[in-house]
């Protein structure tokens, strides 16, 4: 058994204190006392009284927590697809592009968006979407068809914020795949090239299975956020909208700070870390990624 | 000689250190008074001081008055250990915090004060509004709420040679007369008839049904919802009607309040739903713009139903309370009650002195360029007590509109569960006015899923 040795490394840990300080107050207290808190009734004044599990059993039997589960793993599973696929076809676009300045200036366009924040973005695309005067419905109209109120149409409010969060996240998943196309080795492509390989069985013979690690990683990223989405559903929600997109993460934020139930709010915010951590768990586990990618 | 003079000068020095120590620490605990109101007070952090200096000065307390951007502020602070003398908050919040024991009761203290239980100072019925059911009232009115009404361009009516509509039919000729006949003369096809900011205030034509918002609970403590009953379903056809013909705001969903206002200004829609207030604003508004505007907002009663009925919505109060745990709760107390003179009116609407207004030579009063900007609005734009004039008179519209809103609105009930109802009702709401889903449908799910969440009793 491999021993501390205090003594010999006292330097080293002492180096290490500030940081292990650091995460045992703002990391494990935090999270300490949140446990604490998910068992209790809080007083408005300070203090609480026990109720044990009795929030996590409140959460449970509530349907609007299973609403906004499923309605999580919706957007969260139509984000995650998109947010993996279209920045890969962008990313061996970009490749393809003759002149490097063109390249480079595609790539700052497709990557503004990821720059911005949801206030932003939701502000702009409320402009474009409006049916008065929004520059897409105005197109539709000029085209003879008729106006969508996107953002107040339950049937267009799920896909559109899909669209959305991609939008907004491609660039950064493209510049992923840029650059793990750019250190493929161009030998691979000059045997190919000398074999005959046309330019599509270059990208569906070599590129797009030598992308695979990284496609995986960029999967795994995304999905390690997936249940926390917020930013976008509280900028685009609307009273009219809000039950169709309310997410995990809102239903804790309108528990917690509309209806002042906080220990209800602490025992979902835990249930929503506990699906999170499983679910990554088991992604990781189904995808290999440890020995595939990260070893 | 010189000995027992340094004896003395050293006693001396000693009496007087312990005078200074025992005065400075007087000082230190002089009395003090901690606010919090993300409402009321001084508009920026320079103001408040100003602000807290003011109430201190007419208290002779030393007050901190806390000013958050926000209403969460407040509950965050108060569960943290914050002790406040006095806070600022709504009813729904209210109702929590007496539910825990967490406010001081104020019945004898309103009682026995010559100002607050003065009926010229505040009606004696009005108190009755935010009494508990355990005979206590845990608070102070802040201010008079007034409510909100079908507000019209009065100008654009006369233009068009409509008369004040009345009935349903009335308004829908109206709005829609404000779509089609160009009521603005731009020649642009651009106008809307109506704009509201989601359901925020529908309550005047949902009246016209004899349907109430939020919750209505009978005798024997029964919830229901009158929005998700049968008695709706043909409001909510009339509003889809609206809407299909293209006389109510497309956007009216996702309207925020501001863009419905200046929607209104701006000569794009013709009635909106708003605060009574508010016809005086926007008349003020515009009147400052152009001092020759035909601008002319009118505050009217909703469509009357079959039998004469209408509804309008009395504002929810916004109130002052003391929690249980305030260090100085007779300090609090004297704020109440100077919150409701002359002094504290000036204070809470025009604002501060020299700052927000002088007094000019002949005693008159004129609002700086500050005070101008801030709208005599303090978090007291308009009061209770009818012994304290308007210094500036009242804004052109008001107090026509404030009839209304004193024959027709009434309270609306919101229990703890009211959000979540409320999100329920929104959805199925929304569907029937835009159409996608009938509105017997939506009523019919919208009331199933009120009572197996148990929101609803029937």
């Amino acid at each position: 058994m491999r021993r501390l040795k205090p003594r010999k490394y006292a330097q080293l840990y002492l180096m290490a204190l500030p940081t292990v300080l650091y995460f045992l107050v703002f990391s494990i207290y935090p999270v300490i006392q949140g446990l604490y808190m998910s068992t209790q009734k809080p007083l408005l004044l300070g203090g609480g009284v026990f109720v044990g599990l009795e929030n996590y059993r409140g959460v449970l039997k509530d349907r609007m927590f299973w609403r906004a589960l499923s309605t999580t793993l919706q957007l969260s599973g139509g984000t995650i697809a998109l947010g993996v696929l279209i920045p890969l076809i962008v990313a061996i676009a970009l490749n393809e592009l003759p002149l490097p300045r063109l390249r480079k200036f595609t790539q700052t366009i497709i990557y503004t968006p990821h720059l911005f924040s949801w206030v932003v973005v939701g502000g702009i695309w409320i402009q474009v979407l409006s049916p008065d005067g929004g520059l897409l419905n105005e197109l539709l109209n000029l085209v003879g068809l008729q106006k969508v109120h996107f953002l107040a149409d339950s049937m267009w409010i799920k896909p559109l914020i899909v669209l959305l969060s991609t939008w907004k996240g491609l660039g950064y998943n493209a510049v992923i795949y840029y650059a793990a196309i750019s250190s493929l080795d161009p030998e691979v492509y000059e045997a190919a090239t000398v074999d005959g390989a046309s330019r599509w069985q270059k990208i569906t013979k070599l590129t797009l299975p030598l992308l695979m690690p990284t496609v995986r990683v960029v999967f795994m990223l995304s999905a390690v956020g997936a249940l926390r989405i917020f930013d976008q559903i509280f900028v685009l929600r609307n009273a009219a909208t809000t039950r169709v997109i309310d997410v995990l993460m809102t239903y804790v934020y309108d528990l917690g700070m509309r209806q002042f139930n906080l220990g209800w709010a602490t025992a979902a915010s835990f249930m929503v870390t506990a699906v999170g951590i499983m679910t990554v768990g088991m992604l990781r586990k189904a995808m290999n990624v440890d020995q595939a990618d990260l070893s | 000689m010189n000995l027992l003079l340094r004896r003395r000068s050293s006693l001396l020095f000693v009496v007087v250190l312990v005078v200074t120590v025992m005065l400075g620490s007087m000082v230190v605990h002089a009395e003090k008074l901690r606010v919090v109101s993300s409402i009321s007070g001084g508009k920026t952090a320079e103001e408040s001081e100003l602000f807290a200096k003011e109430v201190g000065e007419a208290l002779g307390l030393e007050v901190e008055w806390i000013r958050p951007s926000g209403d969460e502020y407040l509950q965050t602070a108060l569960r943290s250990g914050e002790r406040f003398d006095l806070i600022y908050l709504n009813t729904p919040f209210m109702d929590q915090l007496v539910d825990q024991g967490a406010l001081l009761p104020l019945t004898d203290f309103i009682k026995n004060s010559p100002i607050l239980s003065d009926p010229t100072v505040i009606p004696t019925e009005d108190w009755e509004m935010i009494r508990y059911p355990d005979g206590h009232i845990y608070s102070v009115f802040n201010k008079y709420e007034g409510g909100t009404l079908p507000t019209v361009r009065a100008d654009w009516l006369e233009k068009l040679g409509l008369e004040v509509p009345q009935t349903l039919d009335d308004f829908y000729n109206v709005l829609k007369a404000f779509v089609e006949q160009d009521p603005d003369g731009n020649g642009i096809d651009d106008t809307y008839g109506l704009s509201t900011s989601g359901l925020y205030d529908i309550q005047g034509f949902m009246g016209a049904f004899g349907v109430k918002a939020r919750y209505v609970i009978d005798e024997d403590g029964r919830r229901t919802i009158p929005y998700a009953s049968e008695a709706a379903i043909p409001a909510y056809e009339w509003l889809n009607m609206l809407y299909r013909e293209g006389l109510l705001d497309p956007n009216f969903v996702t309207n925020s309040t501001a863009d419905m206002r200046n929607l209104f200004l701006a000569d794009r829609v013709g009635m909106v739903t708003y605060w009574d207030m508010w016809v005086g604003l926007f008349n003020a508004t515009r009147l400052q713009e152009d001092p020759n505007t035909e601008f002319r907002a009118m505050g009217i009663a909703g469509p009357e139903g079959p039998n004469g009925e209408r509804i309008l919505r009395r504002g929810d109060p916004s109130i002052w309370a003391i929690p249980a745990n305030a260090q100085n709760p007779e300090g609090a107390k004297r704020f109440l009650e100077f919150w409701h003179t002359e002094a504290g009116i000036i204070l809470g609407s025009v604002g501060v002195k020299g700052y927000d207004y002088i007094i000019k030579e002949d005693g008159t009063m004129e609002l700086t360029e500050i005070g101008v900007a801030h709208n005599m609005d303090h978090g007291v734009p308009r009061w209770y007590n009818t012994n304290v004039e308007a210094p500036f008179g009242s804004l052109p519209g008001v107090k026509e509109a404030e009839v209304f809103v004193n024959k027709y609105a009434t309270l609306e009930i919101s229990t703890a569960d009211w959000p979540r109802a409320e999100a329920i009702v929104n959805d199925y709401a929304f569907r029937a006015i835009t159409g996608q889903m009938t509105a017997e449908a939506a009523v019919k799910k919208m009331h199933e899923e009120l009572m197996a969440a148990n929101l609803i009793d029937y």
